[in-house]
């Protein structure tokens, strides 16, 4: 049985991904000494890592994945130390408003079934109360769900810095490589990729809109589906928001970057197609979500976009992430995020490191099983 | 509100729109004309119309001779819908537009991208001072305005140039001096391809006198090496370096640099089309067939946009696209175009000649000192992105993450080409390989008004 | 400074620029109207860098203006209308610094 037990093996681990997954989980193996090769088929942070609305929150987060959102936000508090960055993190805090009686309502059955299960971390607060910290909110608002302490941060630099220490404590990072095959090699794995075959005990598929193809490679058939969502950025304003706003019922959020534009996202999804790195933007969709935004901070109305993007994410039917040892030995799998892994990173990338060296994780991981997955030969056929 | 549908949607009233849809409307097919500008005539026929009544004598023939296009186009039926943009293409050929604060969605069975050319970046120190603009901005301003600036110099080389500082000449402005860059090198690689050039002897002529008249007028510098531009709050001294080390000051207010034009590849590469890099006109292009068919089967590219040729061979490449629809829409336009395929092939005999005599100068197309501007949106300077460099950016789109060049308004118009020659020259690669920025939607900015606007009115 | 290379005609309109009264003809685009009446600096761009009209054709996106209140408005691609009032257009701009 292929397993590191605490100590560095001498063949490195291979990483299939240069996202934040895959960066996060290279740092810590590397931190603990174990050599990692990351093979990337574009380049680092290319897809939804590093153009993805940068929310780091906990708030909204399925019950499930609630204790490892926490666990990671540890990490996020002290990004700049772990990673030798400035200003990695903004915390400040996050609120879902609720525009009328139905977000109002979702919002006290929310916060009663999070009680309920023992998080006291997200609060209702009142529409006065809500104005007073967010003046430009319209006035039509109802009040909203609250954590203090979540914030945002720019994707592509905290991915970029996770690569970056990542490699400086000795991770092999090797792109633009596309791996084709995984084989089983007596007890070992032989990674095949077009710039050659890497033979190794443990490979991590942290491959996000392409992990379904890569299990596929290693005989686990665990569905995802790739979407693009959108996003817009608009030119600078002056500082108005010192938080991250969304909407109750919906996915849309708001925040300001430091030099004033804003990043608007999470509303609909545009058209991905992930075999060829390709989105498209639907103006339709495009249009509605920006009507939203303007529901929540109507006096933007005569603000310009810039530039909109949407960038190609694995989602799963359950919209829980799959995270845990494969069917074979020596096959882990981290992916399938569904556009809410960019704050989960650290934790994962943590977990992932665990897995590899066979230490108990400090989440449990349960419900993100990629068991939970298990369909008969029949059923994969039609894979 | 349900979508308007045209047969033909025509983006771009320049020559080649103009054209286009002179061939699309007499053939019966319905066609909508989109354009960004109050009036028809794109750049090089800015302000026709109206000029014709007063018909300043210094604008030269050669604009006076898109009257008649202007005027044909005036009454060929065309829905015509000027001060309009153009923000995205969708691959279901839905043109999104904005018109006076309102965004529309317009189907079309057929789009022929007409929308010309811009100038190739000169970054040189100081180019970001005001009273230095495009030769290109300053012939506009002759053109829409009847504004001109005395004292000016010209900094550059290549066509446009040297009929700007002729029109201006002609207009009775005094012209300080003309910075010529093109150098004796670029004259050797161009002669052989002359003999090509004579199958257009009145461009030759034209351009030998506008040459003559700025020599007669004005005092002409050759063989420059650098250029900057020094000032405070705005230009007021040009400062040449010429190939034997000396240098020559020059104080003027109002500096207007040339390096050629090419092709506005931004709605293009937003709209996901195929393009090349182009060696011999150093730009890159969408990938086009003889008709201008571009890698989209319903979208046809015509004029500049798809390869510099001037004013007439984009009214004839506006005809071949025209034709090449007409005739899959069910009418055969076999002799019509043969001739146009001929006509084009003889407007562009001249490009090999003129793209190498013209080739942007090594000196020019990369800048030449560390503080010089190379993206004016985001202020980023050739220090700023030789750093970003050195961390390890491989590519124009790693480039923006770390630095934000190309991450401004104008969507990289004025960076992207010398952000990627500053990249191929640090990796190694060729222009081809290095590529260039990722360009998306909208391709110019749009409120979140009028983008709200195709579902219903801004919220209160 | 720019001039009129042809006799000029038409029915005066009044702008303000910053505060200072200019006058202009009907019809005249506003950024031509701006450097008529001596005006090169349109606004400052990121990092304090005095800017003004640049390309005249929509694309450099230099010289931006806050025009009766809206900013962000391309005064080359803008007609005059009588009591248009203009700023130029400095915060944010100038405020802030790169991030990433």
């Amino acid at each position: 049985m292929a397993r590191l037990t605490g100590t560095a093996a001498t063949r490195p681990v291979v990483i299939i991904g240069a996202g934040i997954q895959g960066c996060a989980t290279a740092f810590f193996l590397s931190q603990r000494g174990q050599p990692v090769i990351v093979l990337e088929k574009d380049h680092v942070g290319r897809h939804a890592s590093g153009v993805n609305a940068g929310g780091v929150r906990r708030l909204g987060r399925d019950i499930a994945e609630i204790p490892l959102s926490v666990a990671s936000m540890d990490w996020w508090n002290q990004i700049d130390q772990l990673l030798d960055i400035d200003e990695g993190f903004h915390r400040q805090f996050y609120v879902k408003v609720a525009l009328d009686d139905a977000g109002a309502d979702l919002a006290s059955r929310r916060i009663q079934q999070l009680h309920r299960a023992g998080f006291q971390h997200e609060t209702w607060v009142d529409r006065d109360q809500l104005l007073c910290r967010i003046p430009h909110l319209t006035k039509s608002v109802l009040g909203g769900v609250l954590v203090e302490g979540d914030g945002w941060a720019l994707p592509w630099k905290i991915t970029r810095a996770f690569y970056d220490k990542a490699a400086a404590l000795g991770a092999e990072f090797r792109s633009p490589v596309t791996v084709t095959s995984i084989d089983k090699s007596g007890e070992h794995w032989q990674v095949k990729t077009d710039a050659g075959m890497i033979e190794t005990d443990i490979v991590v598929n942290c491959a996000g809109a392409w992990g379904a193809q890569i299990a596929k490679m290693t005989g686990d058939i665990l569905p995802i589906e790739a979407h693009a969502p959108m996003l817009v950025i608009t030119d600078r304003q002056p500082m108005f928001l010192q938080s991250v706003v969304g909407v109750m019922g919906g996915t849309l959020s708001f925040k300001q970057l430091d030099n004033g534009s804003m990043v608007i996202g999470g509303g609909k999804r545009g058209v991905a197609d992930a075999a060829r790195n390709l989105t498209q933007i639907i103006p339709a969709g495009l249009s509605s979500f920006v009507m939203t935004a303007g529901r929540v901070f109507p006096h933007l109305r005569d603000v310009a976009i810039l530039r909109a993007w949407a960038g190609i994410e694995g989602y799963t039917k359950d919209n829980l992430p799959i995270i845990g040892n494969g069917s074979q030995a020596g096959i882990i799998h981290g992916f399938g995020f569904s556009a809410h892994g960019f704050q989960l990173g650290p934790a994962v990338g943590e977990a992932l490191a665990d897995l590899v060296m066979a230490r108990q994780t400090r989440v449990n991981l349960t419900p993100f099983s990629p068991h939970r997955f298990a369909v008969s030969p029949d059923q994969a056929a039609g894979h | 509100m349900a979508n308007q549908h045209f047969q033909i949607v025509i983006i771009g009233a320049g020559p080649a729109g103009m054209a286009a849809a002179l061939t699309t409307t007499k053939a019966g097919l319905e066609t909508i004309v989109i354009d960004d500008q109050k009036d028809s005539g794109g750049q090089v026929y800015r302000n026709l119309q109206a000029n014709q009544e007063t018909s300043p004598a210094y604008l030269g023939q050669s604009y006076y001779d898109g009257a008649k296009l202007a005027q044909s186009f005036a009454d060929c039926g065309a829905v015509y819908r000027p001060d309009c943009t153009v923000w995205q293409i969708t691959d279901m050929h839905e043109v999104a537009l904005v018109s006076r604060g309102k965004a529309e969605l317009i189907t079309a069975d057929y789009i022929i991208i007409a929308t010309g050319a811009i100038e190739r970046p000169m970054p040189v120190k100081g180019w970001t001072l005001p009273g230095v603009m495009s030769v290109g901005g300053a012939q506009t301003l002759l053109k829409q305005a009847a504004l001109g600036a005395d004292n000016a110099v010209f900094v550059g080389s290549g066509p446009l140039l040297y009929l700007t500082a002729w029109q201006y000449i002609k207009a009775g402005l005094a012209v300080r001096a003309v910075i010529d860059i093109t150098s004796a090198q670029q004259w050797r690689s161009a002669i052989p391809f002359a003999p090509l050039a004579l199958l257009q002897p009145d461009m030759l002529a034209m351009g030998r006198k506008w040459l003559g008249d700025i020599r007669r007028n004005t005092e002409v510098i050759n063989h420059v090496s650098a250029v900057e531009i020094i000032g405070q709050s705005q230009a007021q001294t040009v400062s040449c370096t010429l190939s034997s080390g000396d240098k020559i000051d020059i104080d003027s207010n109002h500096i207007f640099l040339h390096q050629g034009v090419v092709p506005n590849v931004n709605l293009t590469m937003a709209t996901a089309l195929a393009h090349q890099w182009d060696y011999q006109a150093h730009c890159w292009r969408p990938v086009i067939d003889v008709t201008g068919k571009s890698s989209d089967e319903q979208i046809y590219i015509a004029g500049d946009g798809g390869g510099i040729g001037g004013a007439k061979a984009a009214a004839i490449a506006g005809r071949l696209a025209a034709s090449a629809i007409v005739a899959r829409c069910g009418m055969p336009r076999f002799l019509a175009q043969l001739y146009y395929k001929l006509r084009h092939l003889h407007y562009l005999s001249i490009r090999p000649f003129l793209d190498r005599l013209y080739f942007p100068h090594a000196h020019f197309r990369l800048a030449q000192t560390d503080e010089t501007i190379i993206c004016r949106c985001e202020a980023v300077s050739k220090a700023d992105v030789n750093s970003a460099l050195a961390s390890g950016a491989s590519g124009p789109n790693q480039l923006k993450a770390f630095c934000r060049a190309g991450m401004g308004r104008c969507q990289g118009r004025s960076c992207g080409l010398v952000v990627q020659e500053m990249i191929a020259s640090h990796t190694g690669q060729s222009m081809a390989e290095t590529g260039y920025y990722r360009l998306r939607p909208p391709v110019k900015p749009i409120t979140l008004a009028e983008l709200a606007s195709l579902e219903g009115p801004w919220p209160d | 400074m720019f001039k009129s290379t042809m006799p000029e005609n038409g029915r005066i309109v009044h702008l303000q620029f910053d505060g200072e009264a200019i006058t202009a003809f009907d019809g005249d685009n506003l950024a031509a109207a701006l450097l008529r009446a001596g005006k090169v600096q349109f606004r400052t761009a990121a990092k304090n860098d005095p800017r003004g009209p640049y390309c005249m054709m929509g694309v450099c996106f230099e010289c931006l203006v806050e025009i009766d209140g809206r900013p962000n408005q391309q005064a080359c691609q803008m007609t005059v209308h009588d009591g248009m009032i203009i700023q130029r257009q400095n915060a944010p701009d100038s405020a802030g610094k790169a991030s990433g």
